[in-house]
């Protein structure tokens, strides 16, 4: 009997993969969790292990294409002959007739669109207005980001792709007037845009249309902090192999204030009618990928650590996502995010809230500047003090500006008036 | 065999030696050529049919004879007798039987099936006695405008066990219009006879239930035909308004060329045939020593030799060319736009609208009259007529009786005479006993006779009053199935005024719909322009403009359409409404512009969905626009089923916002 092993769901928003690569051939035999393919999903890229044991008889995906979740791959004690032979002869007689048709009746060729640039997609469901634009302005389909329902090609993203001056070298027929065209515009480059930016670029847009996002920040002195700091520094960095940063201290702070204020610390769905508080905290750590991505790293239950045991999580988990060694889980069910754009200097930024989190914290940098500050015996001085801004993005949906203030300046007291030796003992 | 004797009396002691052998001439041309055209028919050289009236030349041409020149007859395919006396020519006549370009249907109806209306006949058709209430309708522009002329109604004893002719007869008896219904009872309608066909002893029996006076006369006595038929066409002329004529008579042969009439016996027609109308009429003529038989037999082959000659010249004439069929259709406007530079305003509900384009129609054209139930002094169900009795009289503003079949059909005969009526429907779903006047005479006259017959049949439409499954259609889909008929459907006061005295200038049948949910609807109130002025029928209108969708819609769902369209502007969805206001002839090219510029459609419709004017419109995007199209089109209407009376079903029935903006939230 036949085992057919379908797209796994890797996290409850994940709706389709991309096949990355074949583990296996056609005959070869298989054993009860065995590697047999790779996958990429938005969220993740992992092998997937064959359930059963048995002999590869058919794969019903090529490499690179993408299925929705539930499309079937890989086909287990089939009837290898069928199964496999017959369909790849029926994809190349298809492409064939389709070849000839398009050859002897050139004058066709105007009002039917051509199947060329639209043979490796064939798994997205394309409207006649996007076959017709594609062959019209020579698109190869597989550089375009579809918007539209499980990343469908809609009208107004071909469109898009075309007003950015794009048109694809996938045919053969071209006119001397377009590659003129080509020629005029040959600075520029073109490049097909990448999985994972198409998967940011996707959440982004998506974060946007979907909370109300708004900006709020406040001013924090870091100097008790530095002064511990700079005391540590060393020693911590013998101890631990990596260096005492800033973040951990601003994630124990805000660990602390989403303790004061749950509701920053939920998620929130309008469409259902729910609003769920979480009784944990799994922080979210934006983890840039050496300026080619960004991935958001999860500390589960960080809430149940001291400041070097955070410390240490963050270190984790930025070298698993820098070196692409994460799991599912280290990428998933974050409820609240912080993003360290201090790292690259920033004095103050507005991030997009990490969906379905409600809120975003911004760490800038931190700089010595000078501040004016009250003795105890009430008059006013200029010291050099080491500050930096700590901004917030929060979904105004779900609570508004006071808590979002409460809970800013909690943290900032936190920072400001810390007893923190004692998490580094 | 003995001829049974007839002798001149009355009338017809008047007529001239020419006068008789005129209408001698007239029956002798009918027998000869029915004659030759069945033994072509049963030879093979005929294709079609042949009906022919052999044995009833006398209530045929006595028919005529007895009728003014300027009379109309209404007859049915029997009745060529009538038609040569009239003056229709063996010509016409030829070339009708061959279908040929140059007859008087231009090939589109065959063999005695077609009327020279210039001559005084109507066009025939088969669903009998279908001309009746067209011949009721001139008569009654003849009593308005007291052109004197009378407009018979002819048909056999079968047709008159019709509602539609109960109803003619009926209304002629109720107005007292000028016209003479005649019935050959030539004993059988088809193969029944006269006891299968009603239940009085006589047909004229049944003049009594109208109110009107009746005669039974010899119909193969051509001297008492044309005498009595003289009488009652003289009658009518003379505002004594309508009477039955029971003609009874014989017809020889079968209802058509193929049938043998095994049903008629020996009995029978040995009566009969004592008294052939021709036989009797020579003897008559001969004992007068008027003529002698070698004069009826020296006409007799000049006759034979005519018809010949012309029946062979009538093959070899030019065909219909396919081509001018769809062009045909409709009679094309000379009448000129009307100006109005809309200076002057008020501010009007949609019935106020309605009201004040008919009373300023009626103001303009004296041509222009209505006709309906309850329409006159109590001013029309929901009130359209309100103050035009008062204003333009009984005879402009005119109570019917129950009978849309018979008052859309006197529509016909009134347009055709010169009038432009318009019907109101009490109903729209009372549509459905006058679709046979509608599609059967209305809707083919241009294509078939070559005449146009400008009228309008308006009426309230539309569910959502409670009022259940008989006063709440949407019959736009019904209408625009049949060719030859226009059907305009306004959402506003505007366009309701406007496409009204559109719709009464157009040369053509315009079914006008009044969606009732609008006529007091207080927020699409607006300022309308006082004077005529028109909009142009066959052209939509864009009533927002957007860029992701475009919604196609009319009449009562237009409203529901901008409301939508506002819940989906709130979601990011700008959709463009196109209101297409004319269903027949549809602006395609309003409706696929904006799909080339949306590439998303959606129709919204209160009509049943199945073979409806959603669908029409669905498929003539995805032919002419598909390679525009960037999700499936989207239906939202009824489903498909009888419009409930309970609210929960009615308000279930009806496409509503919530499924409109549901709909289009579910393309990809």
């Amino acid at each position: 009997m036949s085992n057919i092993i379908t797209m796994p769901q890797l996290g409850e928003t994940v709706t389709e993969g991309t096949i990355l690569r074949w583990l296996v051939k056609v005959g070869d035999e298989v054993k009860e969790d065995d590697p047999i393919l790779e996958i990429s999903t938005d969220k993740v890229d992992t092998e997937v292990p064959s359930p059963f044991n048995g002999t590869v008889t058919s794969l019903l995906v090529e490499e690179g294409e993408t299925v929705e979740v539930g499309a079937s791959l890989l086909e287990l004690d089939g009837s290898a002959k069928e199964s496999n032979n017959d369909k790849s002869e029926t994809v190349e007689e298809v492409q064939e007739t389709v070849e000839e048709i398009v050859k002897e009746d050139t004058p066709k060729a105007d009002v039917l669109p051509k199947t060329d640039n639209v043979r490796n997609t064939k798994n997205l469901k394309l409207s006649p207005v996007v076959r017709r634009l594609a062959s019209e302005n020579n698109i190869d389909l597989n550089n375009v980001v579809g918007t539209g329902q499980n990343g469908r090609i809609k009208r107004e993203d071909i469109e898009n792709y075309i007003s950015l001056g794009n048109q694809d070298s996938a045919t053969s027929t071209k006119s001397e007037d377009s590659i003129k065209k080509e020629t005029t515009k040959s600075a520029d480059t073109n490049k097909s845009i990448s999985r994972l930016r198409k998967r940011i670029a996707e959440n982004m847009v998506l974060s946007k249309q979907t909370s109300a996002h708004v900006m709020t920040s406040v001013e924090v002195d870091y100097e008790n902090i530095e002064t511990i700091r700079s005391k540590q520094k060393a020693k911590f960095k013998d101890e631990n192999g990596f260096s005492l940063t800033y973040l951990p201290f601003i994630s124990l702070a805000t660990i602390s204030a989403l303790r004061e204020f749950p509701t920053v610390n939920s998620s929130f769905d309008l469409e259902k009618g729910i609003h769920d508080v979480h009784s944990h905290v799994n922080l979210g750590i934006a983890v840039d990928l050496n300026q080619e991505g960004l991935l958001v790293g999860t500390i589960a239950e960080a809430d149940s650590f001291n400041l070097k045991g955070l410390a240490r999580k963050i270190s984790e988990i930025s070298k698993l996502l820098r070196d692409g060694k994460y799991g599912l889980e280290d990428v998933t069910g974050s409820t609240f995010t912080i993003s360290n754009n201090g790292s690259f200097n920033s004095f103050i930024t507005s991030p997009i809230i990490n969906q379905p989190n409600v809120a975003i914290l911004s760490t800038e940098s931190v700089k010595k500047r000078p501040v004016v500050i009250q003795s105890q015996d009430g008059t006013d001085s200029i010291a050099i003090r080491h500050t930096g801004v700590l901004s917030l993005t929060w979904d105004h949906r779900v609570f508004d500006g006071s808590i979002a203030l409460l809970f800013l300046n909690h943290i900032k007291d936190k920072l400001e008036n810390p007893d923190w030796s004692q998490g580094l003992d | 065999m003995k001829i049974e004797k007839i002798t001149r009396k009355g009338y017809s002691s008047t007529l001239s030696k020419e006068q008789l052998w005129d209408v001698y001439k007239s029956m002798k041309t009918q027998r000869l050529l029915e004659d030759r055209l069945l033994k072509m028919y049963k030879g093979g050289q005929l294709s079609g049919a042949v009906y022919p009236g052999i044995g009833q030349e006398a209530s045929m041409a006595g028919i005529a004879a007895g009728m003014a020149d300027t009379d109309i007859f209404g007859g049915t395919h029997r009745d060529l007798g009538v038609q040569i006396k009239k003056g229709v020519t063996l010509k016409e006549i030829a070339l009708n039987f061959f279908g040929k370009h140059d007859g008087p249907s231009k090939g589109r109806d065959g063999n005695s099936h077609f009327g020279v209306v210039d001559k005084g006949t109507l066009m025939v058709v088969s669903p009998l006695p279908d001309s009746a209430p067209v011949a009721v309708g001139w008569a009654l522009a003849s009593q308005q405008s007291g052109s004197g002329v009378v407009a018979v109604a002819n048909c056999g004893e079968g047709a008159t066990a019709t509602g539609t002719w109960h109803e003619s007869i009926n209304m002629a008896g109720v107005l007292n219009l000028p016209v003479v219904f005649t019935v050959q009872n030539n004993q059988f309608a088809y193969s029944s006879p006269n006891e299968t066909e009603f239940g009085t002893p006589n047909v004229a029996d049944r003049a009594a239930g109208y109110g009107i006076p009746a005669k039974i006369i010899d119909g193969n006595d051509i001297y008492e035909v044309i005498d009595v038929m003289h009488e009652a066409c003289e009658n009518a002329r003379n505002g004594n308004g309508p009477s039955l004529i029971e003609l009874v008579t014989f017809r020889h042969h079968g209802h058509a060329g193929h049938d043998p009439a095994e049903y008629v016996n020996d009995e029978v027609r040995e009566f009969w045939m004592k008294r052939d109308p021709i036989a009797r009429f020579e003897d008559s003529l001969v004992e007068e020593g008027l003529f002698t038989t070698e004069q009826f037999v020296s006409l007799n082959e000049e006759l034979d030799a005519e018809i010949k000659e012309t029946l062979d010249w009538a093959k070899n004439q030019k065909d219909p060319e396919p081509q001018n069929e769809v062009p045909d259709m409709f009679a094309e406007r000379t009448k000129p736009a009307i100006q109005n530079d809309g200076s002057s305003k008020e501010t009007m509900n949609f019935i106020e609208a309605i009201t004040n384009g008919l009373d300023e129609l009626m103001e303009d054209d004296e041509n222009v009259f209505m006709m309906g139930e309850d329409i006159g002094v109590f001013e029309g169900a929901f009130k359209a007529t309100k103050g035009l009795f008062n204003k333009y009289g009984p005879f402009r503003v005119i109570d019917t009786s129950i009978s849309e079949g018979g008052f859309t059909g006197a529509a016909v005969g009134a347009a055709l005479a010169g009038k432009k009526p318009i019907v109101e429907l009490q109903f729209y779903d009372f549509v459905y006993p006058a679709l046979d006047q509608i599609t059967t005479e209305a809707a083919k006259y241009h294509w078939k006779a070559g005449k146009a017959v400008p009228m309008v049949v308006r009426g309230p439409t539309g569910a959502g009053t409670r009022s259940g499954p008989f006063h709440s259609i949407s019959p736009e889909s019904l209408l625009a199935h049949h060719p030859g008929i226009k059907v305009v459907a306004p959402s506003n006061p505007y366009d309701a005024k406007g496409l009204l005295v559109a719709a009464v200038n157009d040369p053509n049948p315009v079914m006008y719909l009044e969606h009732k949910k609008l006529y007091r609807k207080p927020d699409i109130k607006m300022e309308v322009p006082l004077g005529l002025y028109e909009v142009e029928i066959g052209k939509g209108k864009i009533v927002k403009e957007g860029s992701d969708l475009t919604i196609v819609t009319w009449s009562g769902m237009v409203s529901v359409a901008t409301e939508a369209a506002k819940q989906l502007e709130s979601d990011g969805i700008n959709v463009e409404i196109v209101d297409i206001r004319t269903i027949v002839p549809l602006d395609e090219e309003i409706i696929l512009t904006s799909v080339e510029k949306t590439s998303n459609l959606c129709i919204l419709q209160e009509d049943v969905p199945f073979s409806s004017v959603a669908s029409e419109i669905s498929s003539v995007v995805a032919e002419k626009g598909f390679w525009n199209l960037d999700n499936p089109i989207v239906k939202v209407t009824p489903p498909n089923t009888h419009i409930p009376f309970a609210p929960v079903l009615e308000d279930a029935f009806i496409p509503s916002v919530e499924k409109v903006v549901k709909a289009v939230k579910e393309l990809q």
